[in-house]
C-alpha cells in the first residue's frame, strides 16, 4: 500500500512526530511504501537543523533525517508555513535578504501542490496532528 | 500553483473530506488548513467540507479579528460554493447539527449556505471517502 503522511504536531513538543515515525518504520517494514513525508502547521519545525535536543530525549529530527536516508523517503516541509516560522533553506533565505538559513540538509521545501498530488495518488492518507 | 490532472487509477477524481473543527484566530491551523482547501480546489477532485466542533465558529458571519491582531481570512470560505459541487455523488458543503446546536448558533448566523447534518448523515459522509483531512 502506498501511504501519503502529514505531521502537523511540532517535534519535540507534541506525540505527533514520534507517532508518525513509528508508523512509517512499521508501515515500511511490512512493505507497504511511504514515498514522501509531508510537514505542515507546526510540523514544519521539524526541518530544522539547528534542534539541539537533551541527550536522554529522543532526536526526532535526526530519527526522521535515518530512516529517509535508509527507505528513500522525501521529507517535504511546506514552503508557506515554514517562512512564517523561520525555516528556510539558503535561496529562500537570499530571496528574503536575510542573513542565515536553517533548512536541515535531508528536508526540501515544496508547495501544498506537492501535498495535494501525494494525497490524490496514494492508497491511504493518515495525518499525524498535535 | 501547481495545477495538476492527477487522479486516481482510472483518471477517477478522488473523494476529498475536508473537516475543519477548531476555532479561527485562537489558533493558526483553520487558516493554514484553509489554504490547503483553497489549493485543492485547484486538482478537479470531488471535495466536501465539514464544520463540526468549534470548526462552526469558522463560518460566523461578519467576524472581525483586527482588534487582535488577526487576519480576516474567514471571509475566503465564501468561494466554497464554486468548487464543492452541491448535491453531487453526495459531496458539498456541510455543518454538523449538535455542534451548531451546543454553540447556540443558527444556520442564519453563517456566512455560506451549508447542508446541515445529524450525527448518521456524517458518519455516512466520512465512509467512502479517499481521504480525510482534519483542521
Amino acid at each position: 500500500m502506498n501511504f501519503s503522511v502529514m505531521v502537523t504536531g511540532a517535534p519535540h513538543s507534541s506525540q505527533a512526530s514520534l507517532s508518525a515515525y513509528r508508523f512509517c518504520r512499521s508501515a515500511c517494514a511490512r512493505g507497504h511504501v511511504v514515498p514522501r513525508l509531508f510537514f505542515y502547521h507546526d510540523g514544519v519545525y521539524t526541518g530544522s537543523r539547528l534542534s539541539v535536543p537533551p541527550q536522554d530525549e529522543t532526536d526526532i529530527i535526526k530519527d526522521w533525517a535515518d530512516l529517509a536516508a535508509e527507505k528513500g523517503i522525501e521529507l517535504v516541509v511546506c514552503i508557506a508555513a515554514s517562512k512564517r516560522r523561520g525555516v528556510l533553506d539558503q535561496g529562500e533565505a537570499d530571496r528574503e535578504g536575510l542573513d542565515a538559513d536553517n533548512l536541515h540538509p535531508q528536508f526540501t521545501l515544496a508547495g501544498l501542490g506537492l501535498f495535494l498530488e501525494s494525497v490524490i495518488e496514494c492508497d491511504r492518507f493518515i495525518c499525524f496532528g498535535a | 500553483m501547481i495545477v495538476s490532472s492527477a487522479s486516481g487509477p482510472d483518471s477517477v477524481a478522488r473523494r476529498l473530506l475536508f473537516v475543519f473543527r477548531t476555532a479561527p484566530h485562537g489558533t493558526i491551523i483553520g487558516q493554514e488548513g484553509l489554504d490547503v482547501l483553497l489549493t485543492g480546489g485547484a486538482f478537479e477532485q470531488d471535495i466536501s467540507v465539514l464544520f463540526m466542533d468549534d470548526g462552526v465558529y469558522q463560518l460566523l458571519a461578519s467576524q472581525d479579528a483586527s482588534a487582535i491582531g488577526g487576519k480576516d481570512y474567514t471571509r475566503a470560505f465564501g468561494v466554497l460554493g464554486d468548487f464543492c459541487e452541491a448535491l453531487q455523488n453526495g459531496q458539498g458543503v456541510f455543518v454538523e447539527s449538535l455542534s451548531l446546536e451546543r454553540r447556540a448558533i443558527d444556520p442564519g448566523d453563517l456566512s455560506i449556505p451549508v447542508e446541515v447534518l445529524g450525527q448518521d448523515a456524517v458518519k455516512a459522509l466520512f465512509e467512502g471517502q479517499h481521504a480525510v483531512l482534519n483542521f
